[in-house]
């Protein structure tokens, strides 16, 4: 990356840094569950078939990070050394198996042929990866290391490429040499103005977790071992953090590997130890169900360092109205458990509906971040009951009072169904009542659900609050609800649904049955009532072309056809009448062709009509043509010629000489 | 139509009959005026009222034959329509031409030239007229 291309990321990450208040900081809000251990340790285990140097390494190494016992670790022992001692075997080889063999609390001893394989490795003309690979190998060998050589190969080949991933391999290079490492610790800064942000709670290095990984576990084992302050922030160790828990799924043993690598590393560090709080216990909170459990820990899901961890709920919030319901309430330690701290949410006596609350951990560590003003989210649920409910019918025009009996909420309307005909209305009232607070309330959906007897066929209304009262009333019109029900007469059961994402006891309860009477109905109706409403194939759906436009009769087509004919008998009849003159027809060539010529124009067109395109007939229109019009011409210049000559004849009479003749043509 | 432009060209002498006694009947006009038809047109012209009285009866069918029974298909309805007014605007051309009286408008044109004209402006009209019938 170019040098403004960074400075300009780093610019962003600082403004980002900045504009995230103070007043709700940034805290991992998930950590390494037990679910995720296991399906973790699911991804490593075909490691231990033994076939395959690397997945042995990443398995080792996960297995330790994640307290687990290797289940054949002689046998994988064995493996690693054999492999290692094998004559070919290669740098990374022979960093695998010494990693592996550290990993697995067996470790191997560098033989002559090890040692300068390795050695030999840490040269200008490798790539920093097996320059990397030799360095670890040798330090895993528990072998000395030329720092100064290192050193000076490493600063060469980050001369030539200065990228994230050789950077993050110089830190892990720098972090177990002996000496000065401080110039490899100047480019920890380098490498993390490159990270790109997520959200604006996340930090990441283009290339994914295992470049992110490995570049923030170097940076923080480097700062270590030049024994510096490490330079990032606690925003952005929290960004990180966020960043490797949120591929805390992946499905590869090698990320799995950086991974562990990286979250252990964020527990046991000298500068940043990112705390977890997240809601332990189900989202809802109700009278059954009182408290708020919240974990706190660090990334791998143990407990805290520090004996004297407090947590504090900050403040506990209302959603809707933003109403404190209480602030700085210290919560307790929950027994047998080193990571859940409770709150009983329901000693603040809080309304139903959704509450913030914001949890704050502290203890003596000053390693500890993202540990201020989490917020997580829990919901108050409260039980509601019925109260007042009515059913009856009243008259439409409302000539007359309203008959309503009360029903008592789980008992269903005594003395059989209720009647009504089309000049009436269905009435229902009832109250919604808070058990615990016992004021009544309103819920977000009460619905009447009317299921006709025999069909099942269920038509569903609102019942909607009164805004005056608190009273929720439901009214259905007999005569204006016929099309919804179809005018299908009958027996029918009538339900009241309430619902809220907040109550503990959603209800759905048949108070009454219901004979609708409609007006006797049209056949066309009682046919479409019998429409099925399960799910069938369609009829098949066929293509239909367009009819074509009846066309007249036989008799009137010839008919008309005869009719356009007549005319041209009778242009025949007047010519004979005016006394065509045909005998004066010129028997020349050329006449003979013009005539011929047209002819065949008008037959070209013909065919041109019945089975000829465009382009094939003007093609032969072109040779006709050409023909017709030669003839055509020599014709009528010897027409014209001859008239002129006539009409000389005629002006000069008895003195016409030959020689007078026009030349017109 | 026909008559008309035949009523233009003999124009002069039915103007001079009217004009020198206007109470004439309609009848006695007629005569005269088909008196003068024979008598002063040429032959050819003749001939050309001819075959243009025969292109109008033919359009008049094709009209009368849209009106009772319909267009349908309009394209070969319409192209047979065109093909007779074209066929006509083209004849009443050529007998413009070829008339003598209006030799005065015409003297570049050779009667045989016009008649050239005439077959070649068909053509064209009879090849768009043929592509349009379907």
């Amino acid at each position: 990356m170019k040098s403004n291309h960074k400075s300009i990321l780093f610019f962003t990450t600082l403004a980002c840094v900045v504009l995230s208040s103070p007043s709700q900081s940034l805290s991992s809000s998930t950590t390494l569950t037990a679910s995720d251990r296991k399906r973790l340790e699911a991804v490593l285990e075909p490691g231990w078939q033994l076939t395959d140097l690397n997945l042995v390494t990443y398995a080792a190494s996960g297995y330790k990070h994640l307290g687990l016992k290797v289940p054949n670790s002689e046998a994988a022992c064995s493996y690693v050394s054999g492999q290692a001692a094998d004559t070919n075997a290669n740098t990374e080889m022979l960093f695998l198996a010494a990693s592996a063999a550290v990993y697995l609390g067996c470790p191997i001893t560098a033989s002559p042929h090890m040692k300068q394989t390795l050695t030999e490795s840490i040269s200008e003309s490798s790539s920093l990866v097996e320059v990397y690979h030799a360095v670890l190998g040798l330090h895993r060998l528990k072998e000395n290391i030329d720092t100064a050589k290192v050193l000076a190969v490493t600063q060469a080949i980050l001369k030539k490429d200065d990228g994230v991933l050789n950077l993050g391999y110089a830190f892990h290079i720098g972090s177990v040499l002996s000496g000065d490492v401080s110039s490899l610790h100047s480019r920890i800064e380098d490498a993390v103005v490159q990270a790109d942000e997520v959200d604006g709670r996340m930090l990441q290095f283009e290339g994914g977790l295992s470049i992110t990984a490995l570049v923030v576990d170097g940076a923080y084992k480097l700062s270590e071992a030049a024994k510096r302050p490490v330079p990032l922030r606690p925003e952005q160790a929290v960004k990180f953090a966020n960043y490797l828990l949120s591929r805390k799924s992946v499905q590869l043993p090698k990320g799995v590997h950086y991974l562990l690598h990286a979250l252990t590393m964020f527990t046991n560090n000298k500068y940043h130890v990112p705390v977890a709080i997240s809601l332990a216990s189900s989202v809802a909170v109700s009278a059954a169900q009182p408290s708020v459990q919240v974990s706190i820990s660090d990334l791998m899901g143990n407990n805290i360092p520090g004996a004297d961890v407090r947590v504090t709920a900050e403040q506990v919030t209302r959603d809707d109205d933003g109403q404190v319901l209480a602030s700085s309430l210290q919560l307790t330690a929950v027994k047998d458990s080193k990571t859940l701290y409770e709150l009983d949410a329901m000693a603040l006596q809080p309304k139903r509906g959704f509450h913030q609350l914001s949890v704050t951990a502290a203890a003596s560590d000053k390693r500890l971040v993202g540990n201020t003003k989490a917020l997580l989210k829990f919901k108050v649920l409260t039980s509601i009951s019925l109260e007042r409910v009515e059913v009856g019918t009243a008259d439409a025009d409302q000539s007359s009072a309203p008959t309503l009996k009360e029903v008592v909420y789980g008992s269903k309307l005594a003395g059989g169904p209720l009647e009504a005909d089309r000049h009436q209305k269905v009435l229902v009232r009832f109250q919604v009542k808070d058990t615990t607070s016992g004021k009544p309330t309103r819920v977000h959906q009460a619905f009447v659900r009317i299921t006709h007897s025999s069909s099942k066929r269920e038509i569903i209304f609102k019942a909607d609050p009164e805004p005056s009262s608190v009273l929720y009333k439901f009214e259905m019109v007999v005569s204006a609800s016929q099309p919804q029900f179809k005018g299908v007469s009958g027996l029918y059961s009538m339900e009241l649904i309430i619902g809220d994402a907040c109550i503990s006891n959603p209800l759905r309860w048949n108070l009454a049955d219901l004979n609708l009477n409609f007006p006797a109905t049209k056949p066309t109706d009682s046919a479409e009532a019998a429409v099925d409403y399960t799910y069938k194939p369609k009829p098949e759906i066929t293509h239909k072309f367009q009819e074509p436009t009846q066309r007249p009769s036989a008799f009137v087509s010839t008919t008309f056809t005869v009719l356009c004919l007549l005319p041209l008998v009778l242009l025949l009849v007047l010519w004979g009448k005016l006394g065509i003159n045909v005998s004066n027809f010129p028997f020349s060539l050329s006449a003979l062709g013009f005539h011929l010529g047209i002819g065949a124009i008008f037959g070209l067109f013909c065919f041109f009509w019945l089975q000829l395109n465009m382009f094939t007939t003007l093609r032969y229109l072109f040779m006709v043509g050409v023909f017709t019009f030669y003839c055509g011409n020599s014709m009528l210049s010897k027409i014209a010629a001859a008239r002129k000559e006539h009409e000389t004849k005629l002006v000069y009479g008895p003195y016409y000489q030959k020689q007078y003749k026009f030349h017109n043509n | 139509m026909a008559h008309k432009v035949a009523g233009q060209k003999s124009g002069n002498a039915a103007a001079s009959s009217t004009a020198a006694a206007s109470s004439l009947s309609l009848a006695t006009v007629l005569h005269n005026f088909q008196v003068d038809y024979q008598k002063n047109t040429p032959k050819r012209l003749k001939m050309v009222d001819a075959y243009l009285l025969y292109i109008l009866l033919t359009g008049v069918i094709q009209f009368a034959y849209c009106c009772l029974v319909g267009t349908f298909p309009f394209n070969s309805f319409l192209s047979g329509f065109i093909s007779t007014v074209g066929c006509f605007v083209l004849g009443v051309c050529i007998r413009l031409q070829a008339n003598p009286q209006n030799k005065q408008q015409f003297d570049s044109i050779s009667p045989e030239r016009g008649f050239a004209d005439f077959i070649f402006a068909h053509i064209v009209l009879h090849l768009v007229i043929v592509n349009f019938i379907g």
